[in-house]
């Protein structure tokens, strides 16, 4: 917009910059507003306020009838001061009733703006009134606010000692039992690395805490994995002699899944916690590293091997080492199905990525998938999942080339899987 | 001159103390003593001190210093029930006044007025006597003999009415004499400036500001170098001189001036008070000494030495001590919210304003770091505007200027400029009707060319029934076809046949023709009118050797369509045609604290209130209780104001955009006098009278700039190019509602750009059309 003025007092320039440091301002103090929710405008119906006056007016223009006569513009003028004397003689007569109907209107015209005036004093009144009810009512909902919230956390704390507290019970049950044992002689060997095996599970009840607060709940994850049951069926895959093995089972979601839709299936997870967590729900999870679990297991046993960000938290070596085990202990056509988070979407890979201590790095969607097929995996594909809400994305109106290119960078796939079949 | 001036005012004698009554003694023995025959009308009550319902004095006529005064008994009253209206008005705070809405009830207002001081046998002497007399001069505004007497010789009464904004200016009555009086006299631009707020624009016209002299002429108290503790030649120091009380805001200076001292304890600055009051300040800061109340060669010797006089009161109808202190070359710094006396050192540039507690800072910043010459040049300049304003010989020249007394102000009457050959001249157009700026024009022509002692008609193909007496309807009688006649051309009508018969000189004013496809959708009979109009206009090129437009724009459509060298010949807008009172109860409701916003014009598709109400939406957002005032004439079944009643659903503004339908012009004061902002998104203006009355009532204006607009408003108002940044526009908008400065520069740019419009400037170029169209083709 350019301003415009031939008035040498004004600096146009000047007063365009001003308009737009306080366009600026009003935006800010307007979302401080909207943030706050007070209310805008008045209550009462100011438009019924405005019809009044008007309608007084009318009555006020109309108060002095029978004083004055018509112009009869619609008469011939030959006859047009006829008219107008008759008129004016019919006024005169008229004025018996004229002159006291003039007073009477008059009066009710006043007493009507004194009401009036009245009652828009009450309605100031009201309109103070709910402005002060509506203060109150969010003070109280922003205060039940903060209490549910609070809740959630205790909630969360609850379940952490409620786990640690079973850890420590069989801890010390363990520990009493070898005591008994060795009592009244030493720790020998075998009990002393009974301990340090122990000693490496010592943070699961933490891990176990930790997931429930940031993975989701159990409903939200089944739901996401309910995605890969196609791929099982197509290949056949949670019979009986093609059972499915899920590395890093951890809640045991999908464990669940499997066994509701009747297929057979197993874990293996590292996690002392969760796997009691899961054999309480009546799963099958052995506690065990993968590796020796895998290598334990005959070559072509499995229908399917699958890995919910698990690779993410494995060395390179290991994870090459673990591809290739996979490979061994899959049955002709077996599917191995292994998801991680995306690091193309730069939320992911800059941040989210990290919010997991355990996580190693980042892997590159592409390396897996050649890293699948060096290991002699066949129709190798990556499968992207999770984009962000439609909500998270940025509005395209304003600029809509700059806003889609950074929402492809924003809110693409949050997840990857990378899939690849036994020849 | 024969016959004498009185001047009227409640108590008269050399020793009485107040503004009013000194300038009355001044003003009469001064003209006097120029050989003037001057009388004073006054009551026997002695003085506003004593009771006003005694005779202290003799009633009968004597020679008092050349002057004769005429004493008239007062009569007795009802003091009691003055003074409980009196106190009534008293106890409403100033702040809670509103222009045009009386602050007394209706029967206190009359008590005022009947139980002030009166004195029957005076307002009779007025009546019977009224012939006798040249002028009336009456003053102050707020006592008996001149509410009640004013009224009884008003076409040659002039009022000085010595006004402060107070309760009593608000008064009906007080609102009647400025309306009634023939002239009104003004000691300060400021005085004049809150006239003109409290009772609007329609009274400009007979306003002069006189002035008040100042005996003193910066000379004097040479031979003094010590007042008290204070030593004159060596001490640097600033002035605060007169009474001392809260209102005056002496203490508030005193204080500020300590806490000032604390940051700056290197400056060798002192704060010199001076003049009477209750309380002393000595002891606020050791740099600020309190002489109390001075000689008056002291008074002279301190204003002569001082670095500057600091002035913050916030309430003076007309400051002495500023022109004192001007004619010392001393600069002044007065309050931003005081109207007179900020009016007087922004008008002569000598000095500066403040307002808040920072400006003042700044101020004294400034004089303590300011080298003698600097302030001696402001205060130059100040002198130069008291030696104009504030010397009685100059007054008094005024006075006798304007009063019409003495050869000097006996002007022979202007020769008609119009040829004598000519008899009459009338004019012609198409549709006459109330409020309607080309009937306006044309009244305004009929009526000069009457005073210039011509027959003039107006004749009209359609009249509105209100306006019968003015015009004369072309079906009842046709103006004979070789008389001299002005055609006025905004649209089509059935003339064509008739003017292709005109013989006699003739000229078109051409109002411009709204472009027909602004109408095409909403009105398509109006739109065929509109093209026919415009298909008319080559032949009349050929009908009319002589003809005129109101704007270059429209000129250059004249040129256009094959006229020869048409004249320009702007619309004349005359401020005095708001002389009226604005209807009481729209000026209460519209001055409720919420801003106004105004546009008046014909709900018309090429006026676009559509956007208007639009970006008005956007307005609310930053100013969510302004109103928007739409005035101008519609039909309710018109298409274009059930899309514009939809809009304001649409936007849930119901109630909040207000249609006026057409008002009269009592109304339309109202909606003027209320209004904070002029707001047009028009595509087609001819002329736009509204924007220039919007000027008058100093309401900024903001308008889209498209066809004549940008000539109209001139360095006045602001133009925008673009109707798609809202947000920008409202916040624009916003600025000229709220921001003081930039407000005062475009009000500054709109009071020059109104006055190219009064019937001075308009009126010699129709003369000059009418000798145009008397000669031979």
């Amino acid at each position: 917009m350019k301003i415009e003025t031939e008035n040498p007092r004004i600096d146009v320039d000047q007063l365009l910059e001003l308009v737009r440091a306080e366009l600026q301002r009003q935006r800010g103090e307007q979302e401080a507003r909207a943030e706050g929710g007070a209310p805008g405008g008045e209550s009462n119906n100011p438009y019924a306020w405005n019809q009044l006056s008007a309608t007084l007016e009318i009555a006020q223009q109309n108060a002095d009838a029978g004083s004055r006569v018509s112009t009869y513009l619609n008469y011939r003028p030959s006859i047009r001061w006829l008219a107008r004397l008759v008129g004016r003689a019919v006024l005169y007569f008229g004025r018996v009733i004229t002159v006291p109907q003039r007073d009477f209107n008059n009066a009710i015209l006043h007493a009507l703006r004194i009401t009036l005036n009245g009652i828009r004093d009450m309605n100031r009144f009201t309109d103070r009134t709910v402005q002060r009810l509506d203060g109150l009512e969010r003070q109280v909902q922003a205060r039940l606010d903060e209490l549910e919230s609070r809740d959630r956390e205790k909630d969360h704390l609850i379940g952490y000692l409620r786990s640690a507290l079973v850890m420590q019970e069989r801890r010390i049950a363990l520990f009493l039992d070898e005591a008994r044992r060795c009592l009244p002689e030493k720790f020998d060997q075998k009990q002393l690395a009974s301990f340090v095996r122990e000693k490496g599970h010592l943070l699961d009840s933490l891990y176990v805490t930790f997931e429930d607060k940031f993975r989701g709940t159990r409903a939200e994850i089944r739901d996401r994995l309910a995605v890969y049951l196609p791929l099982l069926e197509e290949c056949g895959a949670g019979t009986a002699d093609r059972p499915v093995l899920d590395i890093g089972s951890g809640r045991g979601e999908w464990l669940e899944l499997l066994r509701d839709r009747g297929l057979t299936a197993s874990g293996v997870d590292l996690n002392d916690t969760l796997a009691e967590q899961c054999r309480q729900r009546g799963l099958e999870v052995t506690v065990a590293d993968a590796f020796d679990h895998l290598r334990n297991l005959a070559e072509g046993s499995l229908g399917a091997v699958t890995g919910f960000h698990i690779i993410e938290h494995l060395p390179m070596q290991t994870l090459l080492e673990l591809y290739a085990e996979v490979n061994r202990v899959l049955a002709p056509g077996g599917v191995a199905i292994f998801e991680t988070p995306n690091p193309q979407n730069l939320l992911v890979g800059a941040c989210n990525f990290y919010a997991d201590p355990t996580h190693k790095r980042p892997l590159y969607p592409e390396t897996q998938q050649f890293f699948l097929e060096y290991r002699g995996f066949t129709r190798v594909e990556l499968k992207y999942l999770h984009p962000h809400e439609e909500g998270a994305r940025l509005p395209e109106n304003e600029a809509p080339e700059l806003a889609a290119r950074l929402n492809d960078l924003l809110s693409c796939a949050r997840d990857y899987a990378v899939i690849g079949y036994k020849p | 001159m024969n016959r004498p001036l009185a001047i009227v005012i409640s108590w008269y004698g050399r020793d009485l103390k107040g503004g009013a009554e000194q300038l009355a003694y001044q003003v009469a023995t001064r003209l006097a003593r120029r050989g003037h025959r001057v009388e004073v009308l006054t009551t026997c009550c002695r003085s506003f001190l004593d009771d006003w319902g005694q005779n202290h004095l003799p009633p009968g006529q004597e020679m008092e210093d050349g002057v004769l005064v005429r004493r008239f008994p007062v009569d007795r009253r009802n003091a009691a029930e003055f003074g409980a209206a009196n106190d009534f008005v008293l106890s409403r705070p100033v702040s809670t006044l509103l222009p045009g809405v009386s602050p007394f009830t209706c029967g206190t207002a009359d008590t005022f007025v009947h139980e002030n001081i009166k004195s029957a046998k005076l307002l009779g002497y007025l009546k019977k006597h009224a012939r006798d007399y040249h002028a009336f001069v009456f003053l102050p505004y707020l006592y008996g003999p001149v509410l009640n007497g004013l009224p009884l010789v008003a076409d040659r009464a002039w009022l000085q009415p010595c006004l402060h904004d107070e309760a009593y200016a608000y008064l009906p009555r007080v609102e009647e004499l400025f309306r009634m009086a023939r002239g009104i006299l003004y000691n300060s631009v400021g005085e004049a400036r809150l006239a003109r707020r409290l009772y609007g624009p329609g009274i400009q016209d007979k306003e002069v500001v006189v002035g008040v002299g100042v005996e003193t002429t910066g000379r004097g108290g040479e031979k003094v170098e010590r007042v008290g503790p204070l030593d004159l030649k060596n001490d640097r120091f600033l002035l605060c001189l007169g009474r001392r009380d809260v209102h005056k805001n002496t203490l508030f200076l005193a204080e500020l001036f300590a806490r000032w001292k604390g940051q700056r304890p290197g400056s060798r600055l002192k704060l010199v008070l001076a003049g009477p009051g209750d309380r002393s300040f000595d002891g606020i800061h050791a740099d600020v000494l309190d002489l109390g109340l001075v000689e008056e060669e002291e008074k002279e010797a301190l204003l002569a030495h001082c670095l500057a006089l600091f002035h913050p009161s916030e309430n003076e109808s007309y400051s002495r001590v500023i022109m004192e202190a001007w004619f010392h070359r001393r600069p002044v710094a007065a309050h931003r919210n005081c109207l007179a006396t900020a009016m007087a050192v922004e008008a002569a540039s000598g000095g500066w304003l403040a307002g808040d507690e920072e400006e003042w800072r700044q101020r004294l910043d400034q004089v303590d770091r300011a080298e003698p010459d600097e302030l001696s040049a402001l205060g130059g300049k100040g002198r130069e505007y008291a030696r104009r304003y504030a010397v009685w010989d100059r007054v008094i020249d005024r006075y006798e200027e304007v009063l019409g007394l003495g050869e000097r102000a006996e002007r022979p009457s202007p020769r008609p400029a119009v040829s004598g050959r000519l008899q009459a001249v009338h004019q012609l157009l198409a549709g006459f009707a109330f409020g309607d700026a080309i009937s306006n024009q044309a009244l305004l022509i009929r009526d000069h060319l009457r005073a210039r002692g011509l027959e003039s008609q107006i004749y009209t193909e359609a009249i509105d029934p209100t306006m019968t007496r003015e015009a004369v309807l072309f079906s009842d009688r046709k103006p004979p076809a070789d008389a001299p006649l002005i055609y006025h051309h905004s649209i089509g009508s059935g003339l064509m046949a008739y003017l292709r018969s005109l013989s006699g000189p003739r000229c078109l004013v051409y109002h411009n023709i709204t472009p027909p496809e602004f109408m095409a959708d909403v009105d398509p009979g109006l739109a065929d009118q509109l093209r026919q109009g415009l298909d008319m206009l080559p032949e009349l090129a050929r009908i009319f050797p002589v003809s005129a437009g109101v704007s270059r724009f429209n000129v250059a459509e004249l040129v256009r369509h094959g006229f020869r060298d048409p004249e320009l010949m702007p619309i004349c807008v005359d401020p005095a045609k708001w002389n009226l009172p604005a209807p009481v109860h729209w000026m209460y409701e519209l001055q409720d604290g919420r801003t106004n916003i105004l546009f008046v014009g014909r709900l018309a598709a090429n006026k676009c209130q559509h956007d208007l109400v639009r970006a008005f939406a956007v307005y609310r957002r930053f100013d969510p209780g302004a109103r928007l005032i739409l005035v101008g004439g519609f039909d309710e079944r018109d298409a274009y104001y059930q899309r514009l009643v939809a809009l304001v659903e649409e936007h849930q503004l119901q109630g909040d955009v207000l249609f006026t339908g057409k008002v009269d012009d009592a109304h339309l004061h109202a909606f003027f006098r209320t209004a904070h902002l002029f707001w047009s998104m028009s595509e087609h203006e001819g002329f736009g009278v509204p924007f220039i009355e919007a000027m008058w009532f100093d309401i900024p204006v903001l308008a889209f700039k498209s066809s004549a607009v940008p000539e109209t408003l001139g360095p006045g108002g602001l133009l925008f190019d673009r109707k798609d940044r809202l947000e920008e526009l409202a916040v624009l908008a916003r600025l000229l509602v709220h921001d003081r400065r930039l407000r005062r520069k475009v009000l500054a740019g709109q009071e020059e750009r109104r006055r190219d419009f009064l019937p001075g400037r308009v009126l010699p170029v129709l003369d000059r059309l009418l000798e145009k169209m008397l000669q031979p083709a």
